[in-house]
Formats: C-alpha cells, structure tokens, sequence
C-alpha cells in the first residue's frame, strides 16, 4: 500500500508536469469565486442588446445608459440552457431591446463591465433566476441590495 | 472556402445548432465521453502500468494486453465520436482555443507514440513476458503523461478566451474573427 | 451545516484555489484521472464478473490485484472532490444533482467495500455475482453523470 501511494506521488507528478508544459493562457471562468466577486454585487438597468444562448453558458448583453448619456454594454453571464428551460425559458425570452433589470456579481476584475447573473427582472415584474448553482455563487437566498450598486456612471 | 467560412458553415448545421444551443444534447455528449474515460481508462492505465511492473506484476504482460486491448479500443472509439459531435458545436470558438491545439498535437503524438513502439512493444507483446525492457517502460511512462495532458488540456478548453462573449461595443473593423461570436 | 459550508468557502485552500483560474481545472483534471483509475478497476473486475472480459483470471484474483490501485484513485477522489467542493460549499449544497452525486457515492462505496468484495468470491452463484456487478456500474455511471449535470442543472 505505502509503494501504491509513492506510485501514485510520482504519477500525479507527470501529470502536474503534464499540466505546466499545457502552456494555454487561461482567462476565466469556473468556480464563481476565481472569476467573480462575491463581494460586489451590481444592479444593471437597461436594454437587452443581445442574447447568446450557448453551451456551456448563456451570455446577456445588456447597454445602460450613464448619467451622462454614455452607453455602455454589459455582458451578464447566465446558466446552461438547460438551466434556463428548466425555469421555463428559452432564447425568445430575451428579445433585443426589452428593458431589464439585472442582479448579480461583478468580475472581480472591477473594470471589466462583466458580472454574473442571478435574476433578470422583465418589464411586466416577472423575474427569472439566472444563477447556475453549479457554478456557485453566495446564497441564492441573500443578496445584499443594500450594498449593491447601481451602474450608473 | 476560408477556412472561416468552413468553420461558419459547419456551426451553420442544425445538428451543430442542436448540441451548442440544445438542453441536453450537450452535456448528455459530454457525460459519455467522461463515462468513457471512467469505465475503460482503466484498461488503459493498467496496461501501461502493468508494463512499469507496478500492477498485477505476476501476469503474463501478454496475457493482459490481449486481453486489456478490445477495451481500450471501445473507450477510444466512445471518446473519439463524443469529442468529434463536440467539436461539431462549436468549431468557430475552439479554433481558438490555444488548448484544444495543444490537445490535438498531444493527440498526435499519441498516434506517433503508437507507431514509434509498434515494431518493438506493441506489436508483439510476448517479448516483454520474460522481463519488462527499459524501452517499454520508457514507452509506458511517456503514455501516461500523454494521455495525462490530453485530460488536462482537455478540461482547459472551455477556460480559454475564445470562450468568452465578445463584448459587442467594438467597432466592426476590430478583428476578432478567429474564435468568437 | 451552512455555516461549515460558509467557513469552507472561506478556508485558506479554497482561497487558495480562487486565486488563480486554473488551479481549479487542474485539480478537477486530477478528478477524472483519479476515477478513472477507481472506476476504471471496478469496471474491469464488474465486466468480468459479468463474463464479458478478462477470462483468464478469476474475478478475486483481478480484484485482489487492481484494489491497491483502486484505492489510490479513491484516495485522489476523496482529496480532489472536497477541495472543489469547497470552493462554492453553499452552492453546491443547494444543487439537487450534486446531492443525487453524493447520495450514489456514498451508496457505491458502501456497496465496494462490502457486497462487491463478496461478490468476486468462487462460492457466489453467478446470478448474484452479475446482479452485484451490474448494480456496482450502475452506481458508478450515476455519479458521473451526477457530476456532469451539476452545471446544467
């Protein structure tokens, strides 16, 4: 058993080894807490620009408009598919230009205009949570509005 | 045909449209391939370390891999359609991807591998009953590492940034044509 | 149990693995090499008891010669698993296919460590032994599958 063990040393070894020569840049995502801050909670008001409904994950753009006119375009990531149509979505719940409200987490890079989503809020009060619990996030059940902040300039 | 324009086409598919955009297709594909991996990359990890004398070291070499080979040999075919329909989702984002490269060229070598050790290891696995030579063992440990970074760069792939939506502000003539949407 | 799911979400090594995104892919790399070394030797053993391959050793000789190595990819398991785990502790409490996942582990290891083992001896009558290795690869194909849906629940 104690050989099995040093053999097994050795072989995740290699494998590490294996995994320093992979020299592929990685940017993002996977385990909420590596790429989003669970500390800083946005609110998104503003058009939906376009929907990518794409595995693994959907992506929202939505364009606020600044205090001081600017625009600028956010992009909110989303679960699967198959999250969403479990909730009763698809990607026609989304049409360009409908005015939302988005809840979420910011990129923990703070000047990326980048969070991930957990509810979106339609025009008619509907909301629909976009959270993928998978990925993780805070609690599902506690989002601090307080604290969160609203883009607006 | 660009090449752009092959890879367009193909996302272009309803059967590419299916998987990228469907519920379960997806994952359903991607659950196979690790199912693959999970039941005969057994098969595969012990013969390699059958041939390092750390497994069932009082086996016949011969006698497992004849036996260890229809296995392999399945798990290969299940993982290789798998990852071919995958590949077929999404093939824009993937060119791309500086890892699915490195995967692709350690799946090259996997194949070099194979014919390199042909003639002396694999082709005749009763030569190595009466003792294990150095060449095998050199063989097998570069098989693991081989089939380790296929793994690892495998799982890389969907951290890469061509993965990432392209934020849509940029103006048209920003060339991000390879590798986003 | 919140709280402990909480204190881990903020232990040092899910800090840790937070810090650089690709920390957590490796680590979940070392995952599915570690079950296919585990579940990779139980499927030999099963298909054998099921009299579809590896006739030339008896099914408690196989099984005797892989369980070193099975337990090795159990161990990577049981360190790999709960370091991603606690990287989104609440979150993956919360998801109903990391709970099925769980549910099937614990079921699969029971049934390892006990009638499988039972199962690979000369005495047991064949019906037995097949019903034991179909029932082990069933377990074991739940908890990948389990495992893959967690981020398309």
């Amino acid at each position: 058993m104690r050989t099995a063990i040093w053999k097994l040393a050795l072989f995740s070894a290699l494998v590490i080894v294996a995994a320093l020569y992979d020299g592929a840049p990685v940017t993002a995502h996977h385990a909420f807490g590596s790429e989003f801050d669970a500390n800083a909670p946005v609110l998104l008001k503003g058009k939906i620009a376009k929907i990518e409904w794409v595995n693994p994950h959907t992506w929202i753009h939505v364009e606020i408009v600044k205090e001081d006119g600017a625009k600028e375009i956010w992009m909110v990531e989303g679960g699967s598919p198959n999250t969403l149509l479990r909730r009763g979505a698809n990607k026609s719940t989304f049409p360009e230009g409908t005015e939302v409200v988005v809840d979420g987490y910011q990129a923990r890079d703070h000047n990326e205009k980048r969070a991930n989503a957990r509810n979106v809020t339609f025009p008619d009060g509907r909301k629909l949570f976009l959270g993928m619990t998978g990925t993780g996030a805070p609690d599902p059940e506690k989002f601090d509005t307080e604290k969160a902040k609203t883009i607006k300039k | 045909m660009t090449i752009q324009s092959l890879l367009n086409w193909i996302e272009s598919t309803n059967l590419s449209i299916a998987i990228r955009e469907g519920g379960l297709p997806y994952p359903i594909l991607g659950g196979i391939h690790l199912l693959a991996i999970a039941l005969f990359g057994g098969t595969l990890l012990a013969g390699d370390l059958r041939l390092l004398g750390w497994l069932m070291p009082s086996r016949r070499f011969s006698d497992m891999w004849y036996q260890f080979r229809p296995w392999k040999r399945l798990g290969f075919v299940v993982v290789v359609a798998t990852g071919l329909l995958l590949a077929w989702a999404e093939p824009v984002r993937l060119w791309g991807s500086p890892s699915f490269w490195v995967k692709m060229a350690l799946f090259a070598l996997v194949g070099v591998h194979a014919l390199v050790f042909r003639e002396k290891i694999y082709g005749h696995p009763e030569k190595q009953d009466a003792g294990i030579s150095s060449q095998a063992k050199l063989a097998a440990t570069l098989s693991l590492i081989l089939w380790a970074g296929l793994v690892v760069s495998g799982r890389l792939i969907a951290f890469d940034e061509s993965f990432e939506p392209r934020p849509l502000g940029e103006s048209p003539t920003t060339s991000h044509a390879i590798g986003t949407r | 149990m919140l709280d402990i799911f909480r204190w881990l979400v903020n232990s040092p090594w899910s800090h840790a693995i937070n810090s650089y995104e690709w920390v957590f892919p490796l680590v979940q790399s070392l995952h599915f090499i570690g079950f296919a070394m585990s579940i990779g030797t139980i499927a030999i053993v099963d298909f054998r008891l099921l009299g579809l391959g590896m006739r030339r050793q008896a099914p408690a000789e196989l099984a005797a010669d892989l369980e070193p190595w099975t337990r090795a990819g159990i161990a990577v398991m049981l360190i790999t698993g709960p370091l991603m785990f606690s990287t989104d502790a609440v979150a993956y409490h919360y998801n109903p296919s990391f709970r099925f996942k769980m549910v099937c582990l614990t079921l699969a290891l029971l049934m390892h460590f006990t009638l499988h083992r039972r199962a690979v001896q000369p005495d047991v009558p064949p019906i037995a032994a097949k019903l034991a290795a179909a029932a082990s690869l069933l377990l074991w194909t739940a908890v990948v599958a389990g495992g893959r849906m967690i981020a398309f629940i």
